[in-house]
């Protein structure tokens, strides 16, 4: 599993609140999960107020990531690893 | 008789971007109150925030030890540390959900310190997801979380006794 910066990354929502980071996963996506707070993701734990919605979409991982100074990204990853984790370890919302 | 001394309670400060005056501040002037309750205390953040807290006590009289921001919230994660108690500072949305997420991983109590020109809103934010928390509208002025603060520490001493 890589860094986040190295890899290839797209930005879907930028600088939001959690609700809204929330809120976007959970409409936009048809397959959901929920992850507990500090879940290990890449070499990142995901920080979050519960539930904390991970979608899929294909081969793509989409995810909440925030960094203190700038809020909430949604990133959206290409990674069959991630998603083969997520199903073994995360709770299916949808 | 065993005289090996008992080490006191762990307390971590979760720091949130340095961007507003008061944390810096407030951080050590909670770690001096912690300290004098016996507690180990390590302050957690990203450079510019521990660079910010270094340079205010160069002589080390109040800061002990210090830690990267997200190797502490991996090292709790991986349950490699954990703490009695975890004082989370929040000006932003970021800093609730360091405090959710604080709350979650660490066994002791999470509260949350708030100040900053939202410090009303994200308390509210804070009580409608059960995170506890102390606030104020401090921004350059720490004095209106001062009192707060030290009535915070008073309470969490007194129950670890």
């Amino acid at each position: 599993m890589g860094c986040i910066d190295e890899m290839k990354y797209e930005v879907l929502l930028s600088k939001v609140t959690f609700k809204q980071c929330a809120s976007y996963l959970r409409s936009n996506y048809k397959e959901l999960y929920i992850v507990p707070p500090g879940y290990h993701m890449f070499d990142v734990f995901i920080i979050g107020v519960p539930p904390i919605y991970v979608g899929v979409d294909g081969e793509n991982i989409i995810f909440p990531y925030t960094k203190p100074c700038h809020g909430t990204f949604v990133l959206r990853i290409n990674s069959q690893e991630e998603i083969e984790k997520l199903k073994k370890t995360a709770s299916k919302v949808k | 008789m065993n005289n090996t001394k008992k080490p006191g309670p762990r307390a971590i400060l979760l720091l949130g971007c340095p961007e507003v005056p008061v944390q810096t501040s407030l951080a050590i002037y909670l770690t001096d109150l912690l300290e004098k309750r016996g507690a180990q205390v390590v302050i957690a953040g990203n450079n510019a925030a521990l660079e910010l807290v270094r340079t205010s006590d160069p002589a080390g009289h109040y800061i002990r030890d210090t830690a990267d921001l997200d190797g502490t919230i991996g090292a709790l994660a991986q349950k490699h540390d954990d703490a009695d108690v975890c004082y989370v500072f929040i000006h932003n949305d970021a800093g609730v959900s360091y405090l959710a997420t604080a709350s979650a991983l660490v066994s002791g109590e999470s509260v949350g310190i708030i100040f900053g020109k939202d410090a009303q809103a994200l308390a509210q934010e804070c009580d409608d997801l059960g995170l506890k928390h102390i606030w104020a509208k401090a921004v350059h002025n720490p004095r209106p979380l001062k009192s707060k603060v030290r009535s915070e520490v008073e309470r969490w001493a007194a129950l670890t006794k």
